[in-house]
C-alpha cells in the first residue's frame, strides 16, 4: 500500500484539531521551543567559559600559563598566624616551590608579610584555612593557625628568600627540558 | 648553691632550657676541644675528657635537682658528637627529641655541650623558648621555617645547654669555614627497668669516678654498632613506632624496653 495517500488522510483529519487550538496556542508552543533553545545555548556558553578559564582547548591548565602563553609555576606560602584571622600576626612561615634554598635554614629571613591580608594584597590566594579546633586543642598541639596560600609565577620569579636561605639559581628552561 | 640551682630551675621550667656558662675549668674545656675535633659520633664518649664532662659532680648535682631525684643515670640520648666542617649548608629542620606528656613528670634531660666558640655564622643551635610543653608530631615540625621568638645559641667554648627533650630545636645553616662541634647526651632518673647500651671503652671511661659509676649502673656493654643503633633506633614494623621510637622520655623509654622484651619473648 502507498504511504502518501495515508499521510494525506491523517493531515485532513488533524486540521480541525489544530484550528481548534487557536493562533495564540500555536505561538506559545513556538515561544517555548525558542526558550528551550536559548537555555541550551546559554548553558553551553557558560560551560565553555568555565572550561576556558581552567583548561584551554589544548588541555593546559590556564593558571599555569601567563597571558602570552608563558609557563607559570605554583608557589606555596605557609603562614602560621596567632589567631584564625587574616589580620592576625605571623608566628611562623615557610615557602615552597619548584626551587631549592642556597642554605638550609638561615634564621635571618623573616616573613615578608606582617599578616595574611598583606600577602593577599600582594597577589597570594588562600587555598587552605585553619581547621576548626576544639577548645584547648590548639594550645597544646601546634604552633599556630595554619594558612596555606598559593601564587603562580614564571620560572625564576617569586619571593627572593625562603626561611632556609636565598633561593638557588634555577636551571635555564632549555636545560631543564633537555 | 641550692639558691643558684633554684633560680636556674625556674628559668629551665619557664623557657625549656638553661645555658650553663663558665662551669668547667680551662683545662677540661681545652681537652674536650681537642678531642671533639678528632673523634666524631659516639667515639668521643670513649675519651677521658668527655667522661669527665658527663661525670662532672656539679652538673650531676644540678641534673639531680632538676629531675628531683638523688639517683640519676646517663640516658642513651642520641649520644653523639655532631662535628661538621665549615662552609657546608648543613642546617637541619625543626624537631623535638621527645614527646611532651602533660600528665607525666619529667624523667630525662637533654644536654648540648659546645667545645668551641659558636658564632652566628657557624650553624648555632636554634631553640624556641616555651615550646617544650606542647605535643608535636614529626610531620608538624618538619614543615616549620622561621618562627617568631626563636633563639640562636651563639655561645662561648665550654658552654652547656641543659634542656627539656621536648623543646623545639634545629641547627642553623653553617656559613663559616671553621668546624663546629656539638656533643649531645642526656641524663635520666635511674631505673633498673630501663637499660641502655654503651661500648666497653665508654663504660670503663665513666667507671673511673664515683659519679661516673653511678651513671652507668644500669648500662650494658655492647659493641659499637649495637650501642649506636639498638638502644633506641632499632627497626620496628609499626608505623607509629617508626615515628616515636627514637624519642626518649616517658614514651620512648617504655617503648624501647617494650621492644627489647618483645624480642626476647619471641626468641626460640
Amino acid at each position: 500500500m502507498a504511504l502518501k495517500p495515508i499521510l494525506k488522510q491523517i493531515g485532513r483529519l488533524a486540521r480541525p484539531f489544530l484550528k481548534s487550538l487557536g493562533k495564540a496556542a500555536v505561538l506559545e508552543l513556538q515561544r517555548e521551543g525558542a526558550r528551550q533553545v536559548s537555555r541550551k545555548i546559554r548553558s553551553t556558553i557558560e560551560k565553555r567559559g568555565r572550561q576556558d578559564r581552567i583548561e584551554r582547548s589544548d588541555g593546559v591548565d590556564a593558571r599555569s600559563v601567563d597571558e602570552s602563553g608563558g609557563k607559570l609555576q605554583q608557589h606555596l606560602l605557609y603562614i602560621w598566624a596567632n589567631a584564625d584571622l587574616v589580620t592576625a600576626d605571623v608566628i611562623s612561615w615557610n615557602y615552597f616551590g619548584p626551587f631549592d634554598a642556597e642554605y638550609q635554614f638561615d634564621p635571618r629571613h623573616e616573613c615578608p608579610y606582617g599578616n595574611i591580608r598583606e600577602a593577599m594584597a600582594d597577589g597570594w590566594r588562600v587555598v587552605s584555612f585553619p581547621k576548626v579546633e576544639y577548645p584547648l586543642e590548639n594550645t597544646h598541639n601546634q604552633l599556630g593557625h595554619e594558612f596555606i596560600l598559593e601564587r603562580f609565577y614564571p620560572p625564576g620569579a617569586g619571593l627572593p628568600n625562603t626561611p632556609h636561605g636565598a633561593r638557588k639559581t634555577e636551571p635555564a628552561q632549555g636545560a631543564e627540558d633537555g | 648553691m641550692a639558691e643558684d640551682f633554684k633560680a636556674l630551675k625556674k628559668r629551665f621550667v619557664d623557657t625549656g632550657y638553661v645555658l650553663l656558662e663558665n662551669w668547667f675549668d680551662e683545662d677540661l674545656v681545652s681537652r674536650i676541644g681537642e678531642d671533639s675535633l678528632a673523634h666524631k659520633g659516639i667515639s668521643v664518649f670513649e675519651r677521658e675528657s668527655v667522661g669527665d664532662l658527663l661525670a662532672h659532680p656539679r652538673v650531676a648535682d644540678f641534673v639531680a635537682y632538676l629531675l628531683e631525684s638523688t639517683d640519676i643515670a646517663i640516658s642513651p640520648f642520641r649520644f653523639w658528637n655532631h662535628l661538621t666542617p665549615g662552609g657546608t649548608s648543613d642546617g637541619g629542620g625543626w624537631h623535638v627529641d621527645d614527646t611532651w606528656m602533660a600528665d607525666r613528670p619529667l624523667t630525662e634531660i637533654l644536654c648540648m655541650y659546645y667545645p668551641h666558640d659558636v658564632a652566628e655564622d657557624m650553624g648555632p643551635t636554634m631553640l624556641l623558648p616555651g615550646s617544650h610543653r606542647r605535643l608535636y608530631t614529626p610531620s608538624q615540625t618538619r614543615k616549620l621555617g622561621w618562627i617568631r621568638g626563636q633563639e640562636k645559641l651563639t655561645v662561648g667554648a665550654g658552654s652547656l645547654a641543659v634542656a627539656y627533650p621536648s623543646i623545639l630545636h634545629a641547627k642553623a645553616a653553617h656559613f663559616s669555614e671553621r668546624p663546629r662541634s656539638m656533643i649531645k647526651y642526656g641524663y635520666e632518673i635511674a631505673d633498673p627497668r630501663y637499660g641502655y647500651y654503651v661500648t666497653r671503652e665508654t663504660y670503663d671511661n665513666l667507671a673511673r669516678s664515683k659519679t661516673g659509676r653511678g651513671l652507668i649502673r644500669f648500662a650494658e656493654v655492647k659493641d659499637k654498632k649495637d650501642a649506636v643503633w639498638n638502644s633506641y633506633w632499632d627497626f620496628h614494623q609499626s608505623y607509629t613506632f617508626q615515628d616515636f621510637k627514637h624519642q626518649i622520655g616517658v614514651v620512648g623509654r617504655a617503648l624501647r624496653k617494650h621492644l627489647e622484651h618483645e624480642r626476647r619473648d619471641s626468641a626460640p
